[in-house]
């Protein structure tokens, strides 16, 4: 193991690092803020020949994902970034490549969709794409960032995972905070991320093949007559990725001394505690300092940081769910009309339903549209789920904190 | 020029393509990918359109195929041209096959893109004025007064666009037009496009007997009148250099090569002056450029 190298990145430039350090080949890429700076960084390192790749300056997002699913079916690692109208833009291809079986990996520096616009972050650009078959991601800082994207070409190239990565992390607060950032060793990376082959398609002809092993031809010859058994084989595929992203979160910590939990989600001071509160991105770290407040004033109550949202740990979910009294989940994205509370709260309490005894479930829409997360907003919804947690009930199921003006 | 007989055994001594097609009985886009194909002997990568007359009949070819969806031409292209780039892979062509829906209405933002980037692909346009594939609806390429199901009193868009010479301003190595009922014309630009570097384009036109009502075993002599009326000369722009490949002697009316078509039913007289007027200016126009640089 060589000394590893720090430098002051933010998000967008440590995210550009991980990409030249993982040899990305092909890299179509259409700029979007908070996003640009993952773009004006690769078209550096290209332009000065650090990274020996194809960056491809496209005229659309639409378009920077259609040339990443072709690349990528021909032989290359590839990569892009977008996010919030980006993404929006690009859902058609979206679709694609995961039904192509294509490890294509894309950054999302979220950002929330309009209308009403903003710059600022939330997840719903990202958690739109929750039912395309993509893993999903999210890092809580620059760091993260950086070892996310590597570990994401390494679990979406696994020949029992073949599927693309969404990497997440949040709109300035993430993409444009810098923070030292470890950047590990490119021969240490080499030996972690082998050279991409894909064992089922390539479209160069003297090896040429289209065909995923258990069904058949991709492309024309799968057509909706499949189309259940082919849905079926990804559902295996985030299974299996269930199981194998432990794995290489540990895998990856031997190398660089850096775990992420146990992959899929992290407990934070969760010993003992009678209430947690579940969170995604950037509002961990602000939620840790709120936690570790409560803690001293002995408070029983602690973290969960989902890192991966697909596949949803829902193992993980249950067992903490068994042994708490309440739960709060963080939403940070919006799901107008639902059953109760965003995407975050409606796939936590699905995983809950299963135990024989649940604990109570609360949702809190917090920093929707940008707006800042403060350890005091923080503070309000631990307390409410502390209380919830001692009274053995719940007021509501679903709080919109930070409202303005009063509640209707 | 050759003689048939002797064209014949040179093109077909070893056919690219097993027999058969899924495409419409005379459909003239069948032979133009005949020809294309048989004459790129090249290891090449094909990208296609989604529908079946943008290259579904590339489907029995010997070569590795893809397609992404209908505006995918342009970016899916790109994406093999580059991956291939970064491989090292000098030795293979990428072909793409588009529709005039495809490539020129929906995916024209993309083919523009692919073309100001000047990717390294030879991208044909099968142009058979409207989305025939999905049963005869209007597209950007329809012209004026045509039938279509989405246009049942005829189409009143007034013009369409000059998609070749659109590609040409964007300064690319090579752009061409050429229909099947020139072959030896057609093949030559086939050949000389596949050997240069860069973004390469053949608009071809490919009649259609389904959806522009003719009987099926005219689409070679709707080709031709299609030239010899002027409503679509045959020409090439190599790396800014104009030359008109065939001439006419003299143009014959449009109106022969619309009587010959069912879906000019409900043009009406002003519009047909409309089509001879567009076709007389732009024979002369385009026969002011022979020879010349214009870029």
């Amino acid at each position: 193991m060589n000394l590893p190298i720090r430098k002051l990145l933010d998000g967008n430039h440590a995210a550009a690092w991980a990409v030249k350090l993982s040899r990305a080949g092909v890299i179509p890429i259409f700029p979007i803020t908070p996003q640009t700076e993952v773009v004006s960084q690769i078209a550096d390192f290209v332009e000065k020949g650090e990274l020996k790749a194809e960056y491809v300056p496209v005229e659309s997002e639409h378009s920077a994902m259609g040339v990443a699913a072709s690349a990528s079916a021909t032989g290359c690692r590839t990569f892009t970034a977008s996010n919030s109208q980006g993404i929006v833009y690009m859902e058609e291809p979206i679709w694609w490549v995961s039904g192509w079986r294509l490890p294509v990996v894309m950054g999302i520096v979220n950002r929330a969709i309009g209308f009403p616009t903003s710059l600022g972050p939330d997840h719903n650009d990202s958690l739109l794409q929750r039912d395309t078959g993509w893993l999903q991601f999210y890092c809580e800082n620059a760091q993260e960032v950086l070892d996310t994207i590597i570990q994401a070409y390494r679990i979406g190239e696994d020949k029992n995972v073949l599927l693309p990565v969404i990497v997440a992390w949040e709109g300035f607060v993430v993409s444009h905070a810098a923070m030292p950032v470890s950047i590990p060793d490119q021969e240490d990376v080499d030996k972690f991320l082998p050279f991409y082959e894909h064992p089922y398609i390539n479209l160069v002809p003297d090896k040429y093949s289209f065909k995923i092993k258990q069904i058949g031809a991709v492309g024309e010859g799968t057509r909706f007559e499949s189309g259940t058994e082919w849905r079926y084989q990804m559902e295996l595929a985030h299974e299996y990725a269930k199981k194998l992203i432990p794995k290489i979160n540990t895998e990856y910590g031997k190398i660089t001394g850096r775990l992420y939990g146990k992959g899929l989600l992290e407990q934070y001071r969760c010993n003992g505690a009678e209430a947690v509160l579940i969170t995604m991105g950037s509002i961990t770290g602000t939620t840790r300092v709120v936690i570790d407040q409560l803690r001293e004033e002995g408070k029983p109550i602690g973290l969960v940081k989902l890192r991966t949202f697909r596949p949803f740990p829902t193992e993980a979910i249950r067992e903490i769910g068994a042994k708490v009294k309440a739960i709060g989940f963080i939403d940070r994205a919006i799901s107008q009309g639902s059953a109760g509370g965003g995407p975050g709260s409606i796939e936590t309490s699905r995983a809950l339903y299963s135990l024989e005894k649940h604990p109570l479930f609360m949702s809190f829409y917090c920093g929707l549209t940008s707006r800042e997360v403060t350890t005091d907003d923080i503070r309000d919804i631990a307390e409410t789920v502390l209380k919830a947690a001692e009274m053995g009930k719940i007021e509501k199921e679903v709080y919109w904190t930070q409202l303005r003006g009063e509640e209707l | 020029m050759m003689s048939w007989n002797e064209l014949d055994k040179k093109i077909f001594e070893r056919e690219a393509r097993l027999p058969g097609h899924s495409l419409c009985p005379g459909c003239t886009g069948a032979i133009a990918e005949r020809l294309i194909f048989n004459t790129i002997k090249d290891k090449k990568i094909i990208f296609h359109g989604p529908g079946v007359c943008a290259g579904g009949g590339t489907s029995l070819l010997k070569a590795p195929k893809i397609t992404e969806y209908l505006s995918g031409t342009g970016m899916g292209p790109t994406g093999v041209s580059r991956a291939l780039k970064q491989l090292g892979r000098n030795d293979v062509k990428v072909v793409a096959m588009g529709g005039d829906g495809g490539a020129l209405d929906i995916g024209f933002g993309k083919l523009s893109a692919a073309a100001i980037r000047n990717e390294n692909y030879l991208q044909f346009v099968m142009d058979n004025e409207a989305y025939m594939n999905t049963g005869i609806q209007r597209s950007g390429q329809t012209p004026e007064g045509v039938w279509t199901t989405t246009t049942p009193a005829g189409n009143k868009t007034s013009k369409t666009k000059n998609a070749p010479m659109i590609i040409a301003y964007h300064y690319v190595p090579y752009v061409a037009t050429a229909t099947v009922g020139y072959t030896q014309d057609f093949i030559n630009k086939v050949k000389k496009a596949i050997d240069m570097d860069g973004f390469r384009y053949i608009h071809v036109l490919v009649p259609c007997p389904t959806g522009w009502r003719f009987q099926t075993k005219k689409g070679i002599e709707l080709s031709r009148l299609a030239v010899k009326s002027g409503i679509f000369p045959l020409y090439e722009i190599d790396h800014g250099k104009f030359k008109v490949t065939y001439k006419p002697k003299e143009l014959i009316p449009v109106k022969e090569y619309v009587e010959e078509q069912g879906r000019f039913r409900t043009l009406n007289e002003e519009q047909l002056m409309d089509l001879q007027r567009a076709a007389d200016f732009y024979s002369i126009h385009l026969n002011e450029l022979d020879g010349k640089n214009i870029y």
